[in-house]
């Protein structure tokens, strides 16, 4: 446990409030402890910001929110100058689970269920925290045309959705060369073939109870195939790994398909970017997905941060960061907002959000104080 | 064929003179008079006026001031901020793929040869668009001698004339690299860096050679003036002497021996060798080496082989692990030009201590930042420096990385990276603070004419 000694007297001016009893090394509330945190401005998860907003919490979760909200007696605040918002979320990641999360020799198996393969103390998961990621998905990784189920799950601790997708992969990138299908007319007549009599996770997901995860593969054609496949068997869910979101935001609306935004590459054009924008324009609900641990954490962030540059308002890349993943991977009553009853998956911001040179300056996962800035520049110790 | 490209880029270097570039049509061409104006104005990162002008003429920055007034008929730009046009010192837009992968070029090998206008249009100007004005470029990038860099503009060109800005910024060597996914053992990576060291060492001697030369035909030259005009003055004796010995011989039939000077042995020329006189020059510290590095080992190897050669200017690129010799690096000024991408699991081996923190503690450490995007990128560059102020980076310090301190480690000082007068005009107009994601690029000009403006939308084809 950490104590708040520690932070950056810059960027952090605490003030104990009152004084409470125990050891001053507690400050960061475990089991029935309570903290308050007041912030310059405080991202609610929904697009507003309370200025000077408090949010008080307890036994992990968040007991009051707002901008006079009371501080029960006995509650440290912490004076916070800088912005307040909920842990990021993910949407299509495979820390903690590398090696685990993809068969060579199934093309299908539904039955997989990524959350089993989720290594929590894992270094790549513990990277996470660091850029203020608090929850994501676990996904299979391209190569089947069913990988398995991809679960929630909160950096460094649990899973809090096991069953959220079922993964599948319209387009090439479920094929691999040594074993069947090998083509993508063969995957895809495949795939019609488990949706025509449907049994188990694919009846779950035809009758809306299992959403899928719909990687459309990157040409426009395959993605159309994918939009089109769900509109056919009725699939709800988001599709993933696409490029050509700009172009098909219409479509992709009519089927009523979220979307995750792939990582977008410093080194690529702005197509994914420019298609961020084209979504938020045809009102389709969108995220990001990071590719951890093949991409650095700060990826994310940046990928918004490069949406907002190409016109993206600030306020819907931040709900895409936070409460638009939630929602779309179905634990929008759990995380992605500072609301009352929701886990108190917090990251205290030296900035905006969304300006990549804003710093993290401490993270808390359900109330836990799990990551916090170096407070001068000797590092090594992570 | 060489010998033609140098002079043609010769006159490119001066200043830029692309009256016949399309893209200036309907915008202020040469000759004309622009007034930028803004509420602030960047002359340098951390010396800001307020409610200032910029006077250009001819793209060139003649009047910076509180109190400038913009003459009649002059094309005035308003904003609320201008700074100076970013500079990527680590890119490779503007030449061919072909000439950044070669892996066979060598110190003499010059990357204006692999100059062309018509690679990257859209690239470069979504470069321009995110206020990029001017790129680094280099051959070979991953060769183990990428040869002479050169300083392009990203503006629109028709020729090669028209976006060489520098033809000879920097000499290039790269160490331990992998190449198709090998890492070269750390004997062989040594063993690189000595050559490297040794390279410099006969490019140091072989300028001496040629000083030593240069010396040696001028009293040569003298030499044989003052014994000619002895011989003038003297002539009709000396030829009188010269014909009493000559008949003296002939009567004797002994065979006449000229009288040898010791004057008529010219000193010997150098053997002329292309590599080494490039690495004379930068052994000279007329050129900086940029040499991209990245572990621990081949840094300190490469700081204490290269201490001897105090005129040399290092310019170390990558350096993922020179925190290591962040003191060394600071005490002997020598910038590192850090490529602040994120960077997944899949990175190559020397990246393999890639941090984003890598930059401000460099900084903090008293060590000179510059900010490259290492490839293409270059548009992108501007968000990433954002991530490196996002991971300790001082705002101020991540501007100057990208406008004067890439000037004065490229020797621009005079020309680029900063708002003052006698300045080459490659100017941004932003809505707000640099290196903001919410900030837009309103106006770019380079050399004075305005490239991209609101209504431009970024595309000038």
């Amino acid at each position: 446990m950490q104590t708040h000694r520690k932070m950056n007297t810059n960027a952090f001016l605490l003030a104990a409030l009152a004084l409470v009893a125990g050891p001053p090394a507690n400050a960061s509330p475990g089991e029935g402890d309570a903290l308050a945190i007041r912030a310059e401005k405080l991202h609610v998860g929904d697009g507003t910001i309370i200025e000077n907003g408090i949010v008080v919490f307890e036994n992990g979760k968040i007991t009051e929110v707002g901008k006079g909200a009371p501080v029960p007696k006995g509650v440290v605040l912490i004076e916070h100058a800088g912005h307040l918002s909920a842990g990021l979320i993910a949407l299509r990641e495979q820390a903690g689970a590398v090696g685990e999360s993809n068969d060579g020799t199934r093309a299908v198996m539904p039955e997989a269920q990524l959350g089993y393969a989720y290594n929590p103390r894992h270094s790549q998961v513990q990277e996470l925290l660091r850029e203020g990621i608090t929850s994501f998905v676990i996904a299979p990784r391209p190569g089947s045309l069913v990988g398995g189920r991809c679960s929630v799950v909160k950096v460094g601790t649990e899973v809090i959705r096991a069953n959220a997708f079922l993964s599948i992969c319209t387009g090439s990138n479920g094929l691999t060369s040594n074993r069947f299908p090998t083509s993508l007319q063969g995957s895809q007549a495949e795939l019609e073939r488990r949706f025509a009599w449907p049994k188990g996770e694919f009846l779950a997901a035809v009758k809306g109870d299992l959403a899928v995860m719909l990687d459309g593969g990157v040409t426009r054609a395959e993605t159309q195939h994918a939009i089109a496949f769900a509109r056919r068997h009725g699939l709800k869910g988001m599709l993933v790994g696409s490029t050509r979101l700009g172009e098909l935001a219409p479509k992709i609306r009519a089927a009523g398909l979220g979307v995750a935004i792939s990582n977008f590459s410093p080194n690529t054009g702005r197509r994914v970017v420019e298609g961020a924008v084209a979504l938020s324009k045809a009102d389709v609900p969108f995220g990001f997905a990071l590719g951890a641990p093949y991409n650095h954490p700060a990826n994310l962030r940046l990928t918004a941060a490069a949406c907002i540059r190409a016109g993206l308002k600030p306020g819907v890349a931040m709900k895409a960061l936070t409460s638009t993943a939630a929602t779309l991977a179905g634990v929008g009553d759990q995380v992605g907002s500072v609301q009352v009853g929701l886990a108190a998956d917090l990251v205290l911001w030296s900035g905006d959000p969304t300006d990549p040179g804003s710093q993290v300056m401490a993270v808390y996962v359900d109330g836990d104080e799990v990551f916090q800035a170096e407070d001068d520049d000797e590092n090594g110790d992570d | 064929m060489a010998g033609a490209t140098s002079g043609l880029l010769a006159a490119s270097a001066a200043n830029s003179n692309p009256g016949s570039d399309p893209a200036d049509q309907g915008n202020a061409t040469q000759g004309d008079l622009v007034a930028v104006r803004a509420h602030k104005l960047y002359v340098r990162p951390g010396t800001v006026l307020e409610d200032a002008t910029v006077l250009i003429r001819d793209g060139v920055i003649i009047q910076v001031g509180t109190d400038v007034q913009a003459p009649e008929g002059a094309r005035l730009v308003e904003g609320d901020v201008v700074c100076a046009g970013f500079m990527d010192p680590w890119g490779s837009l503007g030449i061919t793929s072909g000439g950044t992968a070669d892996s066979s070029t060598n110190v003499a090998t010059r990357t204006v040869d692999v100059v062309d206008p018509y690679v990257h249009p859209w690239y470069r100007n979504q470069a321009l668009a995110a206020g990029v004005t001017a790129v680094r470029v280099q051959a070979g990038m991953a060769s183990a001698r990428g040869g002479v860099g050169a300083m392009l503009s990203t503006a629109p060109a028709v020729d090669r004339a028209g976006m060489v800005i520098l033809e000879d910024s920097n000499v290039a060597a790269a160490l331990g690299i992998s190449q198709g996914g090998r890492t070269p053992d750390v004997f062989s990576r040594i063993t690189a860096v000595d050559k490297l060291v040794k390279d410099i060492g006969s490019g140091r001697d072989y300028g001496i050679a040629w000083t030593e030369y240069a010396h040696a035909m001028t009293e040569w030259r003298a030499a044989i003036e003052k014994k000619e005009a002895e011989l003038e003055k003297e002539f009709k004796k000396a030829k009188k002497s010269r014909d009493k010995e000559i008949a003296e011989a002939k009567e004797k039939d002994k065979e006449f021996k000229e009288e040898k000077y010791k004057e008529d042995k010219q000193p010997k020329k150098p053997k002329v060798h292309a590599e080494n006189a490039v690495m004379a020059r930068v052994a000279s510290g007329e050129l900086p080496l940029v040499v991209t590095v990245h572990r621990a080992a081949e840094l300190r190897a490469l700081l204490s082989g290269t201490a001897k050669y105090k005129r040399l200017r290092l310019v170390i690129a990558g350096g993922t692990e020179a925190m290591a010799v962040a003191d060394q690096l600071a005490e002997r000024g020598i910038p590192v030009i850090v490529q602040p991408t994120p960077m997944g699991a899949s990175r190559p081996d020397e990246y393999s201590e890639h941090d984003l923190a890598l930059a401000g503690r460099l900084s903090e450490a008293g060590v000179r930042v510059l900010l490259g995007s290492s490839g293409g990128g270059s548009a992108n560059l501007p968000l990433l420096a954002s991530l490196a102020v996002g991971h300790g980076l001082d705002r101020d310090k991540a501007l100057a990385a990208l406008t004067s301190e890439v000037a004065r480690t490229f020797d621009l000082s005079g020309e680029l990276g900063t708002v003052r007068p006698g300045r080459r005009a490659d100017l941004l107009v932003l809505d707000g603070e640099p290196l903001l994601p919410t900030t837009s690029v309103r106006y770019v000009l380079s050399s004075g004419r305005v490239l991209v403006s609101p209504d431009s939308t970024g595309s000038q084809d």
